[in-house]
């Protein structure tokens, strides 16, 4: 069993949605066998994700007696998914653009603040941007956050 | 006095013209997005009206018809800078 932890060097390069989640679940030390259980991805596939981090130097492994990833109910862990989910969607939604809300989303601390920020976003994006876009995201987030 | 109103009239347009293809910029889609590639098609269109209206009645002597064709244009322009400026105020509160 291995563990890995994002490092403190910034993202400056796009990730698949499968990296961006992978990425986003290493923000506390956390084992390969959590990240497989919670990604619900194959070991090989998850394999090639973390090998293709590591060399990127997005994460780094530590060691097997540092701190243990958290239960899955953890909210902060919660939180991560629900934003890495988030990103996802963005991602499938808006394409390139969705990079513009990446660093709004990853500043948010708590659920509910993320989740009201959401609906104003789908609100600017049905003004602004798409309304095709924003009914997709919409109808999205109700399953996200529900 | 018709041919200042008028000069004022299509700087003011010009300034529309610009203004409302910044706003544009930071709405490229959506429904606001959508009516303001109508409303910069009409403001440019109406800015070479002014422009038009402008050369062909400088040398015209003064009267009360063209005084108030003046005034018209004039407060046109102003309606349209009014509506961009509520445009803008209402993406400003979307980013907040």
């Amino acid at each position: 069993m291995h563990f890995y932890r994002q490092t403190s060097k910034a993202l400056d390069i796009f990730l698949s949605r499968e990296e961006r989640l992978v990425y986003t679940l290493c923000r506390e030390a956390v084992s390969d066998l959590v990240l497989a259980q919670r990604t619900q991805l194959a070991p090989e596939t998850l394999q090639q994700l973390l090998a293709h981090l590591l060399e990127q130097g997005l994460i780094e492994e530590v060691g097997a007696n540092q701190e243990p990833a958290r239960p899955p109910a953890d909210p902060p862990d919660q939180l991560a998914i629900i934003k890495a989910r988030l990103l996802t969607i963005l991602q499938e939604e808006l394409g390139e653009r969705a990079s513009q809300f990446a660093l709004e989303v990853e500043r948010k601390e708590d659920i509910k603040v993320l989740e009201e920020w959401s609906r104003r976003l789908v609100l600017k994006l049905r003004l602004t941007m798409s309304q095709k876009a924003a009914d997709a995201l919409e109808a999205r987030l109700q399953s996200l956050f529900s | 006095m018709v041919q200042i109103l008028l000069v004022l009239g299509l700087l003011l347009m010009v300034y529309n013209t610009y203004t409302g293809l910044q706003v544009k910029g930071q709405a490229p889609g959506g429904i606001i997005g959508e009516r303001l590639t109508q409303l910069n098609a009409l403001v440019i269109f109406f800015t070479l009206g002014y422009l038009l209206v402008g050369i062909l009645t400088w040398n015209r002597p003064a009267d009360t018809l063209l005084a108030i064709m003046a005034l018209i244009l004039l407060f046109g322009a102003i309606f349209v800078f009014l509506v961009l400026r509520l445009v803008q105020a209402i993406l400003k509160a979307l980013e907040g």
